[in-house]
């Protein structure tokens, strides 16, 4: 039996609930960094001095999104979007770039490519 | 420096406040800060979700000693509130606050182009409430006890404070006046009026408080901390700039005392003291192979009052040879005029220092110091 896996991503916009969403192709990634470090200090020590906070980041890429699409996601730029993937994964952030490129195999006349790194923010749902 | 676990560290010992900061292989630095009754100085709110970043730093000899530059994601009440930003250290384990002092935050720049609003704001020592110009000539009588004085203007000027009372008898022996052509500020009066009695300029605490106490000469001061760089304890960056100023730097002091009421001329004992620098350190007078004399006249209480001040004024001249400028890891336990050892072969060895300015980066970058070698 032939077996359907969904791999859309869904964003929206937190202010006004409004979303765009298409299908991803695999290379979506998270990434978690503290802006840490390990300094030298007298006679060698080496010490892990770290700022409090963690930093995180989702990057998908959007396959077979219209101009339209692309319009209503370069408004969002810089703006708390909300990102839901097919395994269920929800995140807030806000993304101040779009990477736009022309697919390899056209799936549909006129449409893009779109690479989106979404740099997680602290939300609490409802405030 | 900041009593080790003073409030709000009083759940812990000395012992592993300074394990945190000095011995732990690894530290998590965090910002925070609140705003603060103007009256009490209890917190009001915390506003850390709506803090940047920023730094505050510490000029010990500057006249407003302390100075914070903020990023602040809000409104405030700019004209009026006072913050008291703070850093936490964690080892992963054990998580302790460390305040830093309360601020005036009377300039913020806002860039227009940023979205959402964001302040930039360079903040003032609480210290600033007694830097406004009295605005008349302003006088205390004789017989009035100095400290009763600068009390009454600490209260006038809705100051939290904290006094030493060693001095409490001491009265002034003829009046002291400030005329209104030298524009005098408060902060002006009360260090005036504490000078005579051997007190130390007033300055705030990490809490806002203002502090009254009796000044102590650097060298006679036990050391706060040791900082070694022991490999397995050291915070000291590996660049310390030293300078070194001989210039003029006196080896004998004299002091009159000029407000003596007795008609006679000063004497050693009675309204003169004297001291010199024979043999200590490089400027001495054994280490130049000459004196050089720095004379001064002081309002002061009595003798004793004198020899206090013209020691401050020894101990002052006597630290300025040698200055350093150095790194060390993130330290919030710094406050006014610190006194320091420093165990750094680079530096010859231990060296007995006082932290006369410091920068501290609330994102944990290693801060600055300025120290002079005493």
């Amino acid at each position: 039996m032939p077996t359907l896996t969904l791999t859309a991503v869904w964003v929206n916009l937190v202010a006004s609930g409004a979303g765009v969403s298409a299908q991803s192709d695999d290379s979506r990634a998270r990434e978690y960094a503290d802006a840490g470090e390990v300094r030298t200090y007298g006679e060698g020590r080496q010490r892990a001095v770290t700022a409090e906070g963690e930093r995180g980041s989702f990057g998908f890429t959007l396959v077979d999104v219209t101009e339209d699409e692309i319009t209503t996601l370069r408004d969002w730029k810089s703006q708390l979007v909300q990102v839901r993937d097919h395994r269920g994964r929800k995140f807030y952030g806000v993304y101040f770039s779009l990477s736009v490129s022309e697919p390899r195999v056209l799936l549909a006349a006129n449409t893009y490519t779109v690479g989106v790194t979404v740099q997680f923010t602290t939300y609490t749902e409802g405030s | 420096m900041q009593q080790f676990n003073a409030p709000p560290r009083d759940a812990y010992t000395a012992a592993q406040v300074r394990a945190l900061i000095i011995d732990s292989p690894t530290i998590v630095v965090g910002k925070g800060c609140e705003t603060i009754d103007p009256d009490t100085l209890l917190a009001t709110e915390d506003i850390s979700d709506d803090l940047g970043g920023g730094t505050v730093r510490r000029g010990s000899y500057d006249t407003l000693h302390g100075q914070a530059h903020l990023l602040i994601a809000r409104e405030m009440n700019w004209g009026s509130g006072i913050i008291r930003p703070y850093m936490t250290l964690s080892d992963g384990t054990t998580t302790m606050r460390f305040n830093l002092g309360a601020y005036f935050i009377p300039t913020p720049r806002r860039s227009l182009g940023q979205d959402p609003l964001t302040y930039e704001v360079d903040c003032y020592d609480i210290l600033a409430r007694l830097d406004d110009p009295v605005g008349s000539s302003y006088s205390v009588p004789a017989a009035t006890a100095y400290l009763a004085a600068v009390e009454e203007i600490l209260i006038g000027q809705n100051c939290v404070y904290t006094i030493d009372q060693t001095a409490a008898s001491s009265v002034l022996p003829s009046p002291m006046s400030w005329p209104v052509a030298d524009n005098p500020t408060w902060l002006t009066v009360v260090n005036g009026l504490l000078g005579p009695i051997g007190y130390q300029g007033i300055w705030s605490d990490w809490d806002g408080v203002m502090r009254v106490q009796p000044y102590v000469t650097p060298r006679d001061r036990a050391s706060e901390m040791t900082l070694s760089t022991n490999i397995t304890e050291s915070i000291l960056a590996q660049d310390p700039q030293v300078t070194r100023d001989f210039d003029k730097v006196p080896n004998r002091w004299i002091g009159y005392r000029q407000n003596n009421i007795d008609d006679v001329a000063p004497v050693d004992g009675a309204g003169r003291y004297e001291t010199a620098n024979d043999s200590d350190g490089d400027t001495s007078i054994d280490s130049r192979g000459r004196t050089i004399t720095r004379v001064e006249s002081f309002d002061v209480a009595d003798q004793a009052a004198l020899i206090a001040a013209v020691e401050a004024m020894a101990a002052a001249d006597m630290t300025i040879s040698t200055k350093i400028e150095h790194h060390t890891a993130p330290n919030p336990l710094h406050w006014h005029f610190d006194r320091l050892t420093v165990v750094d072969s680079r530096l010859g060895g231990a060296v007995e220092i006082l932290d006369t300015a410091w920068e501290l980066d609330l994102d944990g970058t290693d801060m600055a110091h300025e120290w002079t070698v005493l």
